[in-house]
């Protein structure tokens, strides 16, 4: 019982402290901090395999009601139709790219996917949502999580910069800024730059980007599929699913607002118990590997981004 | 009641020079000419003690006396082995196998009913 | 080509750091704080900033909002990058550890890779390097253990209080201790305490020193036997100080060994050069001895070894070669090979003696002779033997030209010529004379001379008798010998002193009653004349006086002599005859009958007696014609002329035995002779025999009789006594084989190791191989393990016991032999083989397994009966029964009582049978009346069960002869037992068929058949079968068919189906009457 209650106890305190840490600015990622407090906690500790049982429960109970909550987050609300084909052009070729240039990498098939993943929807929430389906262990999970984050914490700082010395239009920029950015918070501080208008409009791109999540789901759900095996689909992904439709359809703002704290808390204590349970020396197996995929892949995107605009 | 014998043995003479000593013992005497099929006899007549011919055509006497100690129902039948093999390793080798008493042909008839009184006496 | 240090990864790890860092924070800062200037001034244009307080926490916020973004990103690459960069630091460390890990499980063969060329890289590469080293080091550390695991030499550490501390393997295996019994234990726990205290002293002495050692001790193994050990020591010096000793032990137990096989092979030769009972010497090239057996101490003296051998046998310091001997012992050093010759030698008081030496080389590994082996063997009895036969043969010879010279002529002078030529050349004389009496005169006239000169004859030419040698010889009649004439005392004065004359001899011519003349023989060196020369000279002058006599009385006796010419003639050519025959005759028998028969006939005697000296004291009959004594021996002390004669050395003769009163004749009157001559065979001082002729007539016998018989008798004795000598050594040398190759039992011989030294032939034939292929070969490759005892008798034997057991031959038909085995013992009661008797005993054996079988098949079948008879006559002992019931019980009785005698006569017939003691008794047999006989007996069934019982026989019969009786109890059985297992009105055919080969007798019945299961037991006794319990009966009937077939050599074959019936068929041989 003590054991259950400790790994559960720390990792809700992590999801804790990072909630709080999220609120002091955008670009604090409440799930990202969490992942990296859990490892950071877990592997000063000589012997951490009492919090076994509670970071399995931690996983067992919050990952799937975080998931299934994040349903109501993917709103398609005030989209401009005519963006919507170039919006999932990008998003497909983001996730292809990333996902074969892993592959020639020869990187493992549940990090390429979680990495295509993270890089063309959304981040630390879309790679928390991705992970069961495709039953990755913690190392993967973290891995691909930490070189999104460090991606759009550079890109972040970056673009504007970049921006400004290409000149590039705001119209450009939002719309690369919001297809490219993996996360919500760096998308904000990057289009600020741009002003709160470019901020709206990038956000629209995210959020379109983040309705994927429900193809990229299924698409997942089929792409991770063992040989002779019958497709499997939790119920959390069924609820997901359904809260994604519900909300779109009833325009249910209010649902999405109460229940998006709830969601991301949920997806914090989950990924913190996942940080706990990793090991550093695993994590360093691939190396700078997935870094590098990455950089390499958002320069032929951001390439040809900027090459299609020129085009226009 | 009076007890029941049950003699087997392939000589009708030996058979009926028991039947008529142990009658007059007072005792009911049941006698089996062949040894094929004595076991079921034996299970439906459920006797008090069993005299036994060694050397019968068929199965032989100790075969039935092994059957007869392995089977729970029958193992606290007393079983007299009455033969004509005389040697001291045949008499090992029927004690070895269960036999209560091992006597030795050519017998008396007399020391028999005895020996079988003494045996029901005891029991 | 670089050589990167840790401080370039971290300074490289920062640089990127800070790059990565400054240079998006710097253009971000000088962006952001651009706009927010901007944003500043358009605030505090608008008036909404007006406080310096206000502006300053506006931008102070405004920065701080940036840098906690730009924070965040440094923390996330800050982050990311240690992660990475530790993982260059730490997969070289990690490596390390995993390796420094397996090295500490004991994983030498790791290798750690290099990740980098920093210091993390040489540390690894020192550790690689190390752990080469280490490798190398545990390698030859391995190896070294190795050497010593599998050296054969044991070894031991010990420390400086004598306690083990560590032995290999192969002191285990030597020893038998287990390593952990062996260590911690003192070293003194493994010697006695003899062994123990040896070994300490050694130790103190030598181990404090620090000096290597080498000892031979014993070691007590673990089963308690001492094994001999060469331990070499040294000592384990470590920093200069000992700490221990290393013990190196070898096993000596195969050089113990040798050591003792030298000594026991040295014993052996010792031993058998002892038994010999020749002298066997062995010298050296100086000709001293070096070795002598027994023999040669008994007979040379105990100290002869490091003497001289020429000293010991010839009493001479110099070696025999150089006195002209041909000495084998020189041949052998300069020739090599076998030498052999005969010595004469000097015993131990002086005398002289025959010795046979044989000298054999003794080589060396080099093929070089080092010594040589001398057996001396005392042949002097040979020799003898050897001379007297030689001797006896030449006088003979003498003898016999000196008779034919007499026979050729009647002229005196051409006689004594002719003589004295042969008599010197015989003697080797130098010269002689021969001088005749001249009756008128008195005087002795020379006749005849050799080897004198004219002048010295011619003084010499008359002697007076009396007179000189001569003179005196002629009167005396004795011989007169002196071996140096100048120097004999006994002759004072001579015509032949002063001639140079030296060995003399004067011998009588004597006539048949006076002395007719004289010889005389002389040499110019001194000359013994032996007895037997004498004796010969005598006999010579007896021949020649006889023929001088003859010539004599030629004239007077021309008439007498017309008559007895012929038989003289006769007697003569007789004489020549024996005495060639004699001479070249080996066969005793032939040779006595010869004689017998000259002397019967010479004599014209009725009978001929010879009867041989068997012992002092008896004479035995060896020949006899004309007649049989009643006895074959007599007793020396039996009164009769034939012991008187033997006794007294001279011939007696009676002239008429029924008026002699001196010996008993009664034997001899009742077969009507009447005189009786016996005449010794003398030679020299021996009487060999007598020879006893008888006749029906009375007379005297003549001397001249007399004499020829004499001589006759003495050239026998001399070829008798020869003849003996070959027979006594023939006999010797035959009668030890011919006892062992007639015995029935195998006898054979093995030496000490089992090898077989002989066997006779009884031998051969038990164990069915050839002597030659048994002799030399070890008795286990001829006899397998006994069958019965634990041992093999010769082994036991070889120990000194008795043993028997027998043996299965294996080769043969599996015949069991009985062996019993006795020890030899030599002259010092040492064993020295083993002697092996074998019998054939399978006959026996089979029929001691037959009797057993009977015996135990009759105790337990003759039970059931028996108990029937026992235990209802018990019962009606006991009484009240009623009539009735004991009517049934009596019958019962009576009817096992008739199975049981049945039995009983059945078995008997069927031992019989087998035993092999009943014979078959063949007959013609009339099969149609044997079967009429047959069926008279079993009437009685056949009309009780209703019967139909059919016989046929052919026609066409042919003559068979068998057993009769046993036919007819064959078919009774096979009849009774057709009527015993059929129900009644069933039928049964009995045929009988003759064929080209064989009588086919065919009983086929409609009975009950015989079940498949009791086919193969059908002739087994006792065996009742299935029906068996329907009917009475014995279970022998089959048995004993089956043996009567057996025994006519024919075969009985059944064929049965169950319910349908049994058909048998016999089928037996023609056989003629002289077949059994």
């Amino acid at each position: 019982m003590v054991k259950k209650v400790s790994g559960l106890t720390i990792s809700l305190v992590i999801a804790v402290i990072a909630f709080i840490l999220s609120y002091i600015h955008p670009t604090f990622d409440a799930l990202a901090i969490s992942i990296i407090l859990g490892m950071l906690f877990s592997n000063i500790l000589e012997d951490r395999n009492f919090l076994n049982d509670g970071i399995n429960i931690a996983i067992k109970i919050f990952l799937p009601v975080g998931i299934a909550l994040y349903g109501t987050q993917l709103s398609i609300r005030d989209i401009d139709p005519a963006m919507t084909p170039l919006v999932f052009l990008t998003f497909i070729s983001m996730f292809s790219l990333v996902y074969f240039i892993a592959k020639w990498f020869g990187l493992r098939k549940n990090i390429r996917i979680l990495l295509a993943t993270g890089m063309s929807i959304c981040g630390a929430s879309a790679i928390a949502i991705v992970s069961p389906l495709i039953e990755s262990d913690s190392e993967e999970t973290s891995i691909s999580l930490i070189v999104v984050m460090i991606y759009g914490l550079f890109g972040m700082i970056a673009y504007p910069i970049f921006a400004n010395f290409f000149d590039v239009g705001v119209k450009e920029f939002t719309f690369i800024t919001g297809t490219t950015l993996p996360m919500i918070g760096q998308i904000k501080v990057a289009a600020s730059a741009y002003g709160t208008e470019s901020i709206a409009i990038a956000l629209k791109y995210k959020l379109l980007r983040m309705s994927f999540l429900i193809f990229l789901v299924t698409l997942t759900v089929f792409l991770s599929r063992k040989k002779d095996r019958r497709i499997y689909i939790p119920w959390f992904i069924v609820v997901f699913v359904l809260l994604a439709i519900t909300v779109n359809i009833f325009k249910l703002g209010w649902l999405s607002d109460i229940s998006a704290p709830i969601s991301r808390f949920s997806l914090a204590t989950a990924l913190a118990a996942i940080g706990l349970s990793v090991d550093f020396e695993s994590i360093t197996e691939e190396g700078i590997k997935p870094l590098i995929i990455v950089v390499l892949s958002i320069i032929i995107i951001l390439t040809a981004q900027f090459l299609l605009f020129y085009l226009i | 009641m009076m007890p029941k014998v049950m003699v087997i043995d392939d000589e009708p003479f030996i058979l009926m020079m028991i039947e008529d000593k142990l009658r007059r013992g007072g005792l009911e005497v049941v006698t089996l000419r062949e040894s094929k099929g004595a076991v079921d006899v034996i299970r439906r007549e459920m006797p008090d003690l069993i005299i036994l011919d060694w050397m019968m055509p068929e199965i032989s006497g100790i075969n039935i006396c092994k059957t007869i100690k392995t089977d729970p129902d029958l193992a606290n039948i007393p079983v007299f082995m009455l033969t004509a093999k005389g040697q001291e390793d045949d008499e090992k080798l029927g004690i070895k196998c269960g036999v209560d008493r091992y006597i030795t042909k050519p017998f008396s008839p007399r020391i028999l009913l005895e020996l079988v009184l003494e045996q029901l006496g005891n029991k | 080509m670089f050589k990167t240090k840790l401080i370039y990864k971290f300074l490289i790890t920062f640089l990127i750091f800070s790059i990565a860092l400054i240079l998006p924070l710097s253009f971000s800062l000088r962006k952001d704080m651009k706009g927010m200037f901007t944003n500043l001034e358009v605030l505090i244009e608008k008036g909404k900033l007006n406080d310096a307080r206000a502006i300053e926490d506006k931008f102070f916020k405004e920065i701080f909002t940036h840098l906690m973004s730009i924070s965040f990103y440094a923390f996330f690459l800050a982050f990311i990058l240690s992660i990475f960069f530790s993982r260059r630091f730490l997969k070289p460390v990690k490596a390390l550890y995993n390796g420094a890990e397996a090295v500490k499980g004991g994983n030498l063969d790791t290798e750690i890779p290099v990740f980098s060329a920093d210091e993390l890289g040489e540390v690894t590469m020192i550790f690689n390097e190390m752990l080469t080293n280490l490798r190398a080091k545990t390698e030859e550390l391995q190896n070294k253990d190795t050497y010593v695991k599998t050296m054969m030499d044991a070894l031991w550490v010990v420390d400086t209080n004598d306690i083990v501390i560590d032995i290999n393997p192969a002191f285990t295996k030597i020893f038998g201790y287990e390593r952990s019994q062996v260590v911690g234990s003192s070293i003194y726990d493994f010697f006695d305490t003899e062994n123990a205290m040896v070994m300490k002293k050694e130790l103190d002495l030598k181990r404090h020193r620090g000096e290597h050692s080498t000892y031979e001790i014993n070691i007590t193994a673990q089963d308690g036997s001492q094994i001999p050990v060469l331990i070499t020591g040294a000592p384990i010096v470590r920093d200069g100080e000992v700490v221990g000793k290393i013990g190196i032990i070898k096993d000596f137990r195969e050089q113990a060994k040798l050591v003792k096989e030298l000594k026991e092979s040295r014993d052996y030769l010792e031993t058998i050069m002892n038994s010999i009972e020749d002298s066997i010497l062995i010298i050296n090239n100086d000709y001293r001895i070096l070795k002598a057996n027994v023999a040669a101490r008994t007979r040379y003296g105990n100290n002869i070894t490091e003497k001289k051998c020429h000293e010991i046998t010839h009493n001479s310091s110099r070696p025999c070669w150089m006195e002209g001997e041909d000495c084998p012992i020189q041949g052998v050093f300069t020739n090599g090979g076998t030498w052999r010759t005969i010595h004469e030698h000097y015993d131990e008081g002086g005398n002289k003696c025959y010795v046979e030496v044989i000298a054999s080389p003794i080589r060396n590994s080099e093929g070089k002779v080092v010594e040589a082996l001398e057996i001396m063997r005392d042949v002097t009895e040979r020799v003898r033997h050897m001379d007297e036969i030689s001797r006896r043969n030449r006088e003979l010879i003498l003898l016999n030209s000196i008779a034919s010279i007499i026979n050729q002529s009647i002229k005196a002078e051409e006689i004594f010529s002719s003589v004295l030529d042969r008599l010197m050349e015989a003697l080797d004389m130098d010269g002689g004379c021969v001088f005749l009496i001249d009756d008128k005169s008195r005087t002795l006239r020379c006749s005849c001379h050799r080897g004198v000169s004219e002048q010295c004859t011619s003084t010499a030419i008359r002697i007076k008798l009396g007179d000189d040698i001569p003179g005196r010889v002629a009167v005396t009649g004795e011989v007169m010998t002196s071996s140096n004439l100048s120097s004999d005392n006994r002759i004072s004065k001579s015509l032949f002193k002063d001639t140079k004359i030296k060995g003399y001899c004067c011998v009588p011519v004597k006539g048949k009653e006076r002395v007719l003349g004289v010889y005389c023989l002389f040499k110019f060196k001194e000359h013994f004349f032996t007895i037997e020369e004498e004796r010969l000279l005598e006999a010579v002058g007896e021949m020649t006086g006889l023929a001088l006599e003859n010539t004599r009385l030629y004239d007077e006796m021309k008439e007498m002599f017309e008559i007895q010419k012929s038989r003289r003639l006769q007697e003569q050519r007789d004489l020549l005859e024996l005495s060639s025959k004699l001479t070249s005759a080996r066969d005793m028998d032939e040779v006595i009958h010869c004689t017998s028969s000259l002397i019967k006939e010479f004599l014209a005697a009725d009978a001929i007696l010879f009867w041989e000296k068997r012992d002092s004291n008896t004479l035995a009959l060896r020949y006899s014609d004309g007649m049989q004594p009643q006895t074959d021996t007599l007793k020396m002390d039996e009164p009769s002329t034939e012991t008187y004669a033997a006794a007294k050395g001279t011939y007696i003769n009676i002239h008429d035995i029924n008026t002699d009163a001196r010996f008993l004749f009664e034997e001899l009157k009742s077969m009507g002779l009447r005189s009786i001559l016996s005449m010794p065979v003398i030679v020299g001082e021996n009487v060999l025999g007598v020879f006893t002729a008888m006749a029906r007539t009375s007379r005297g016998y003549r001397d001249d009789e007399i004499h020829f018989l004499r001589i006759i008798s003495s050239i026998f004795g001399v070829a008798l006594e020869r003849s003996q000598l070959y027979e006594k050594r023939r006999i010797d040398r035959g009668l030890a084989e011919a006892i062992l190759n007639t015995m029935s039992e195998g006898v054979c011989t093995v030496d000490t190791k089992g090898v077989i030294v002989s066997a006779n032939r009884s031998a051969e034939r038990i164990l069915g191989i050839q002597a030659n292929n048994l002799v030399g070969r070890n008795y286990s490759e001829i006899f397998n393990a006994p069958a019965e005892g634990d041992a093999c008798p010769i082994v036991k034997s070889l120990k000194g016991e008795k043993a028997s057991a027998e043996f299965i031959q294996q080769k043969g038909k599996g015949e069991v032999i009985h062996v019993s085995s006795l020890p030899l013992m030599d002259s010092a009661n040492r064993i020295c083989g083993a002697v092996q008797v074998f019998r054939d005993v399978t006959s026996e054996r089979e029929i001691d397994r037959m009797k057993t079988d009977i015996i135990r098949s009759v105790s337990h079948e003759f039970r059931t009966p028996l108990s029937a008879i026992v235990g209802l006559t018990e019962m009606l002992i006991d009484g009240d029964i009623e009539s009735e019931r004991a009517r049934k019980y009596l019958l019962t009785i009576y009817e096992e009582g008739m199975r049981l005698s049945e039995m009983v006569s059945e078995l008997l017939s069927i031992s019989k049978i087998e035993s092999g003691k009943e014979t078959i008794k063949l007959s013609n047999i009339d099969f149609s009346e044997l079967i009429e006989s047959v069926k008279s007996v079993l009437d009685a069934p056949v009309t009780k069960k209703n019967i139909s019982l059919f016989t046929e026989i052919d026609t066409e019969r042919q003559e068979f002869y068998g057993d009769r009786e046993k036919l007819r109890q064959l078919l009774l059985n096979l009849l009774d037992n057709a009527i015993k297992y059929s129900d009644p009105g069933c039928y049964i055919n009995l045929r009988v068929r003759y064929s080209d080969k064989y009588v086919i007798l065919e009983v086929s019945d409609t009975g009950w058949g015989i079940p498949e299961n009791d086919m193969a037991n059908l002739s087994k006794r006792f065996y009742r079968g299935t029906h068996g319990e329907r009917t009475k009966g014995t279970g022998l009937g089959l048995a004993l068919c089956k043996d009567i077939v057996r025994i006519h050599h024919g075969r009985i074959d059944i064929k049965s189906r169950l319910t349908k019936g049994t058909t048998v068929i016999v089928t037996l041989p023609y056989r003629r009457l002289n077949d059994a």
